[in-house]
């Protein structure tokens, strides 16, 4: 255990006079809390971003979508099958051709 | 070893030239489509790279990384999976529960927890797709550059000791790991699982500072995991459940995601399907070079230093080597001072004089298992492990 030195030992090291550092989170620590900065991210105007907007927005922001490199249609169709399949995305499998179609108009080319 | 100051006067680029690159509002990470924001408004962080606003996936930029062998708090990567992440944690109130195949199931709180002995270590936390926007053929995921990785001194006490408090039942096979992150509705629990001898190895620990500050929210506020020379896929932050199992974990983000060829390197011909995997696990050795600052003019025959960071992955850095015919020869760069294996290690070189002209310069670490960096790039359709040999172009006039 060369890597691994017990507390007391560091605390000789570094000739700390702190008996309890670092900064550990004991039970009378103040609560934490943050606020996270508003949502910019967004899918194209239009009706294929309003579509994909729809369906894709509820789990994650747009830009993990939009920032994808360029997929053919197969493979966001297993994208699509993905989001269903492993993560329960409520997604009409009748509507994955439109699903697809859109994300093909909204990527980059 | 020329310091940082010493470094920039060489490359004769004066404290105007580093005022104006802070001040740059867009990053290009060097792939189609790899344009982003460096944002500032993010809590308890610096300046980042936003990949993903919701769950958050914030990177850092490399000139961050390559000022200090141990990553600024504040410039650490994030990674959340699910969009619900805890926003508030009352230390009072929090628990972290014990259960599964023990002999006293258990909760205990931030003080209990801070009884046990302490430890302290460095290393090295990577994310499993770090580079995957550098992957050719590209590949879907989180399109990160280079910086989903950083390095801290990591404080907390050993899993093995939490184990050991609640005694694990025979039969044990494997440890489940989760954290106050939720899925959405139906979708599985983000949970991971470490066989049963590497969660009682003494290495594995529940880290409640890093760089002798408490964790941030972000980075996993009360408590994380540290699985040292890991992939970060295992270092389970804000974790509140610890679970013994007796069989093997065969959830989702074990048996379905984060799984690698299990081929030589993890490497596959692009485009290959229904190859046998295996959960990702130790991660491999990678030299990175800090960038030279921006327009930084290098004189020709006059010296000029290059430094960097390198980690050795589950095992420690043995040897930083460059290139500057692409791999035909190799000269040991100096290396800093150990901290520890699994952390970063700083490597610095003096190159002699160049005639006017454009040069590429390749590093490479060795660590002490004997791998190397390979000058190609592996291929998988995970887009992970990726750590091809790295270069900068040079030009000196
Ligand atoms: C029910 C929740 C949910 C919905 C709805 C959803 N996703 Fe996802 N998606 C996820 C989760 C969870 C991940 C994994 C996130 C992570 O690892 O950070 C993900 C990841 C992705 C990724 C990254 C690549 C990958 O395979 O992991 C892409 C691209 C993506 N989603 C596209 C979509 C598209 C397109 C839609 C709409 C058709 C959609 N998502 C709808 C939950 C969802």
């Amino acid at each position: 255990m060369r890597r691994l030195l017990p507390a007391a030992l560091m605390a000789l090291a570094a000739c700390s006079a702190e008996p309890d550092a670092p900064a550990a989170p004991a039970n009378d620590a103040a609560p934490v809390a943050i606020a996270l900065p508003a949502e910019t991210a967004a899918f194209p105007a239009g009706p294929a971003g309003e579509l994909l907007t729809q369906h894709c927005t509820a789990c994650h922001s747009a830009d993990l979508v939009t920032r994808q490199p360029p997929l053919t249609a197969e493979k966001w169709q297993a994208t699509v099958t993905k989001m269903r399949e492993a993560y329960h995305a409520p997604l009409d499998p009748a509507q994955d051709r439109q699903l697809v179609a859109a994300l093909l108009a909204v990527q980059p080319r | 070893m020329p310091d940082r100051r010493d470094a920039l006067r060489l490359i004769g680029l004066g404290a105007a030239g580093i005022a104006g690159r802070a001040a740059a509002q867009d990053i290009d990470l060097g792939f189609a489509g790899g344009r982003r924001a460096l944002a500032d408004n993010w809590p308890q962080k610096g300046a980042m790279i936003v990949l993903r606003e919701r769950a958050p996936l914030l990177e850092t930029p490399m000139d961050v990384l390559g000022e200090d062998v141990f990553t600024p708090n504040d410039r650490f990567f994030v990674r959340w999976h699910y969009d619900d992440i805890p926003l508030s944690v009352d230390p009072a109130a929090f628990r972290l529960r014990v259960g599964g195949a023990v002999r006293r199931p258990l909760a205990l709180s931030l003080d209990a927890l801070r009884r046990l002995p302490r430890v302290e270590l460095a290393a090295v936390n990577q994310c499993s797709g770090n580079s995957r926007g550098f992957f050719t053929p590209r590949v879907p995921g989180a399109q990160w550059g280079d910086g989903a990785i950083g390095n801290a001194m990591w404080t907390g006490v050993r899993l093995r000791d939490v184990l050991d408090m609640a005694g694990v039942a025979p039969g044990a096979v494997a440890v489940r790991l989760a954290g106050l992150d939720r899925p959405p509705p139906g979708a599985p629990w983000f949970e991971k699982s470490l066989a049963i001898d590497h969660a009682r190895d003494g290495e594995v620990m529940i880290a409640f500072a890093m760089n002798g500050a408490a964790l941030s929210l972000l980075n996993g506020f009360p408590i994380r995991l540290v699985v040292p020379g890991w992939y970060s896929t295992y270092w389970i932050k804000s974790l509140d459940r610890i679970e013994v199992l007796t069989a093997p974990d065969t959830g989702y983000w074990m048996a379905k995601a984060y799984r690698i060829p299990a081929t030589p390197g993890a490497n596959v011909v692009p485009g290959a399907k229904d190859f046998p995997t295996v959960p990702i696990g130790a991660m491999v050795p990678r030299a990175f070079i800090t960038p030279l600052p921006d327009g930084a003019k290098l004189v020709a025959d006059q010296p000029f230093a290059v430094r960097g960071l390198a980690m050795g992955g589950a095992h420690g850095v043995a040897r930083v080597d460059l290139s500057m015919d692409a791999g035909r020869t190799w000269h040991a760069a100096r290396l800093g001072p150990d901290q520890g294996r699994y952390g970063f290690r700083r490597w610095s070189a003096t190159i002699a004089g160049l005639r006017a002209g454009g040069y590429r310069l390749w590093a490479r670490c060795t660590n002490t298992a004997g791998e190397t960096q390979a000058m190609d790039a592996i291929w998988n359709p995970g887009g992970y492990m990726r750590n091809p040999a790295p270069s900068i172009a040079i030009r000196t006039a």
